[in-house]
């Protein structure tokens, strides 16, 4: 069949656009992660066992916050503020904000933790939906109740916390995850190598599905039984372990982790805290904070550790999976939207050269134009554009660079941790490596692209979000 | 911060090589595609294909290899460490073990000196002595001394570690030299073990300057170490520290007080209460309840607590409550309304570890009109019922 000669050139003109993209995509993400795996040899090591022990003890450690915000959790409240509450560090407190739930999360922890209606007043720096009572534990455990009304979401209740912490540092967790006992201190050495220029530290999230639990704490590590779960496993761990140590080295980081972050209490509450009008509260406060240090022209930097970790438990249905996607995806959208005038601005130095531009042609645009990639190769293909072996060998190409992201994740995490210490479970997370880039990986680049579309169209809320024992995490790795 | 500087640019540059090698690659393969047939961008594609296959199947199999040594190495470890720690736990405790140690150590050199490493330190006295004469007689020592000065960090801290551990000074120079070294770990580890091995005054002042010059963590560290030794550097080192007009230097002598927290001799501290900086007079405050001295105090925690910088005002509230200056209530109790919070704080709480006095000026403070020194009273007097007053001293 002949077709038009003008159709062709747009075809062929849209065809190369896209491997230019795509080119342009493979060696922006290559150099991240050689600068990643060669960043992460050259920076300082975890904290050794005689650094740990020292900070225990000294009085120069500042005092943090544990921050966890909860609604309904009444399943699994008890195990994780027992968990916070035995993390390894000198002087924490942990701050749970009950976000007007509507099941017994707040009895369950006046009961459990002997909690009584404290004279404490919070303080009003940052606006919140209404406080009805604060409470403070009988026992000699530094935890403390603040029981709002909902509103305003998971940023709000992070507002409500910011506003009774008397600490430097604050930890934003979520409730139900997983911290290990040390991660804390790992977390704040690099407050402690330069507390004038740290805003705020974020840690490795890990996948907790498969693994075994017990009294809050994950006491074996294994691959999950799940293809889904498996399937982010691998995906959590490209997420970690590539980009982000290189924007870390970069000093362009911009994500901390909801589920896991530490930051300066002062420098939350100098940029206004957590904005309650976006679902990507996390990503949108550590924009914001890049945003207002370059302006005050002030030395400043978002580190990224390694090492620590937070677990977590991921979606393992389709539905649950894809709301929380589209909501992530939207997060995004919505921050890089909101703070559009630092893209490609040298004023606002790496971050505004490297990590936004990385964020808004790669991680926004990236599964518009992957998607349209797949449309046009299928279309090209239909109508005789192309040959199918062409379109064979450029998704050959396409799949075996995200297997080459996949297996130096892996191989990454052997280096630094160490947690699939088996041959099998590295061979399952090897099988799954290879085996996400059928489908799965077409379905998150769908759902991304919904979420981009979403975005634009004003859409908000948290959509699906899936409760389970040891729940399903709110936040993005 | 040109170590950094350089280490920084030396990344960049080996991520430049590795890409650039890459391309390198993808590049000459291209060139030697022999599908003259068909167009340039699929021979490109087909390019990528093998080097990307090539580099997947060098990773798979640097991860498969390691791992598989990974699982030998513990499975060997795990056959024939009891032995070995078995046979040096007994020549330290008086059994004459040598020959067997030297039989173990001709089969399976690496296990013994990493027993050794791990042992020395957990063992003192006699029992860390022989272990020394064994490290020294099978040449462990010698090969420590040639790795302490290896470029490569991870062998030189791991052999300086060791020798630290052993007894005698003969490794004291090379320790001392070690003070100096690039690596902050290895300078960390050197200055504990100068300090078990020869605490004379000398060593002890190199590593208080150390510890100054140091980060928050290292100098808590090397503080903890300096502790037994607070008498010898009160005499000269933390003097002349106290009294230099260097900002810096002043704060972290504090703080090194701070760690230590107990009654040490360095009146200097009084003097600093009224310094013009507001950091050095809060932090001189703080460490108020420890030096030693018969000066009385009350009139200048009187007057800081009226003090300009808010900072001061709490840290004198605080320290009003850890000397139980019953006769600063009435200020105490004033600081309550103080415009900053954290001030009203500290005073609510001094006030509450004063006693009876103090809770009942908080009583009265409690119902008084001004509603933000009313909730603080009224939360330091809940601190007082339920015995929680540890809050105020963090």
């Amino acid at each position: 069949m002949e077709w038009h000669p003008l159709l062709v050139h747009a075809f062929t003109l849209a065809e190369n656009a896209i491997i230019v993209y795509v080119g342009a995509v493979h060696i922006v993400y290559l150099l991240l992660m050689i600068l990643g795996a060669l960043a992460f040899r050259a920076q300082p090591g975890r904290l050794t066992r005689t650094e740990s022990n020292a900070s225990l003890r000294s009085p120069l450690v500042p005092p943090i916050s544990l921050v966890a915000p909860a609604y309904n959790e009444s399943a699994s409240i008890r195990d994780s503020v027992r968990a916070m509450l035995t993390l390894h560090y000198p002087k924490h407190e942990v701050i749970v904000v009950n976000d007007g739930s509507t099941d017994d999360t707040l009895k369950i922890l006046i009961e459990e933790f002997h909690l009584y209606k404290s004279s404490r007043e919070p303080s009003r720096t940052l606006s919140t939906a209404p406080i009805r009572g604060i409470y403070e534990s009988r026992s000699p455990i530094r935890l403390i109740v603040v029981d709002k009304e909902n509103g305003g979401g998971k940023a709000d209740a992070l507002n409500a916390a910011l506003n009774v912490a008397r600490t430097p540092l604050v930890a934003v967790l979520d409730a139900d995850s997983l911290v290990e006992a040390d991660a804390l201190l790992a977390m704040v050495k690099p407050f402690l190598e330069d507390p004038d220029r740290t805003l705020a530290t974020g840690g490795i999230v890990r996948v907790a599905n498969g693994c075994s639990i017990d009294h809050g704490r994950v006491t074996r590590v294994a691959a999950p039984a799940s293809l889904l779960a498996r399937f982010q496993v691998v995906e959590y761990l490209r997420a970690f372990l590539h980009g982000r140590i290189a924007h870390s080295f970069l000093n362009s980081v911009m994500l901390v982790s909801g589920a896991f972050g530490v930051f300066r209490r002062d420098a939350v509450i100098a940029a206004g805290g957590y904005d309650t009008t976006t679902v990507g509260e996390d990503m949108e406060l550590v924009i914001r904070l890049h945003r207002i240090w370059r302006e005050w022209r002030k030395p400043y930097r978002i580190v990224f550790v390694p090492y620590p970790v937070c677990w977590t438990q991921v979606p393992e249905s389709l539905a649950a999976l894809h709301g929380q996607r589209n909501r992530w995806q939207r997060g995004t959208v919505e921050s890089l939207w909101r703070h559009r005038k630092m893209f490609c601005n040298p004023r606002y130095g790496a971050v505004g050269l490297l990590g936004f531009p990385y964020f808004v042609l790669f991680e926004t645009l990236g599964p518009l134009i992957e998607f349209a990639g797949y449309v046009l190769t299928v279309v090209g293909v239909t109508l005789a554009l192309i040959t199918p072996a062409t379109a064979l060998l450029f998704a050959v190409v396409s799949v075996l660079f995200g297997l080459l992201l996949s297996v130096t994740a892996v191989l990454l995490e052997d280096y630094t941790a160490r947690r699939y210490p088996s041959m099998r479970d590295l061979a399952q997370l090897m099988c799954a490596a290879i085996a996400e880039n059928f489908g799965f990986r077409q379905l998150l680049t769908r759902w991304r692209a919904e979420g981009v579309v979403d975005a634009c169209r004003g859409k908000t809320g948290w959509g699906i979000t899936e409760r389970r024992g040891f729940h399903a995490s709110a936040s993005r790795p | 911060v040109n170590a950094a500087a350089r280490a920084r640019r030396l990344v960049f540059a080996r991520a430049a090589e590795f890409l650039l090698a890459y391309i390198l690659a993808i590049w000459v393969v291209y060139t030697n595609l022999q599908t003259r047939a068909y167009g340039s961008s699929l021979r490109l594609a087909g390019a990528f294909v093998v080097v990307q296959t090539g580099a997947i199947g060098l990773l798979s199999a640097v991860l498969v290899v390691r791992t598989f040594v990974a699982e030998v190495v513990e499975r060997h470890t795990r056959t024939l460490q009891p032995p070995v720690l078995e046979a040096l736990a007994q020549h330290a405790s008086g059994a004459d073990r040598s020959s067997e140690l030297r039989r173990l150590h001709r089969r399976h050199p690496v296990h013994v000196e990493r027993c050794l490493s791990e042992l020395l330190p957990t063992v003192a006295g006699a029992g860390r002595e022989s272990l020394s004469q064994v490290a020294i007689d099978l040449g462990i020592v010698a090969r420590w001394q040639r790795q302490s000065r290896s470029h490569h960090v991870p062998t030189r801290r791991a052999a300086l570690t060791a020798l630290g551990y052993l007894s005698g000074d003969e490794t004291l120079p090379r320790l001392i030299s070690a003070l100096d070294d690039a690596d902050p770990e290895i300078r960390l580890d050197a200055a504990c073990a100068a300090l078990r091995h020869h605490a004379d005054p000398t060593v002890c002042e190199r590593v208080f300057a150390l510890a100054r010059r140091a980060g928050i963590l290292e100098r808590a560290i090397l503080a903890e170490e300096l502790r037994p030794h607070a008498v010898i550097l009160c005499e000269r080192a933390i003097p002349e520290c106290l009294q230099s007009r260097d900002r810096n230097r002043v704060l972290s002598v504090l703080e090194i007080v701070l760690v230590w927290g107990r009654a040490v001799p360095a009146p200097d501290v009084f003097t600093l209460v009224t310094d013009a900086d507001p950091a050095i007079r809060a932090a001189a405050l703080r460490v108020l309840p420890f030096v030693a001295g018969t000066t009385d105090l009350m009139p200048e925690i009187l007057a800081r607590l009226g003090d300009d910088d808010p900072s001061v005002r709490a840290a004198a509230a605080f320290v009003g409550g850890r000397l139980l200056a019953e006769t600063a209530d009435g200020a105490l109790a004033a600081c309550l309304r103080d415009s900053r919070p954290e001030v009203a704080r500290a005073a609510g709480f001094a006030l509450a570890e004063l006693g009876r006095t103090g809770v009942e000026m908080l009583e009265r403070q409690a119902v008084s009109p001004d509603r933000a020194a009313a909730s603080t009273a009224l939360e330091a007097l809940e601190r007082v019922r339920i015995g929680r007053c540890d809050y105020a001293r963090s």
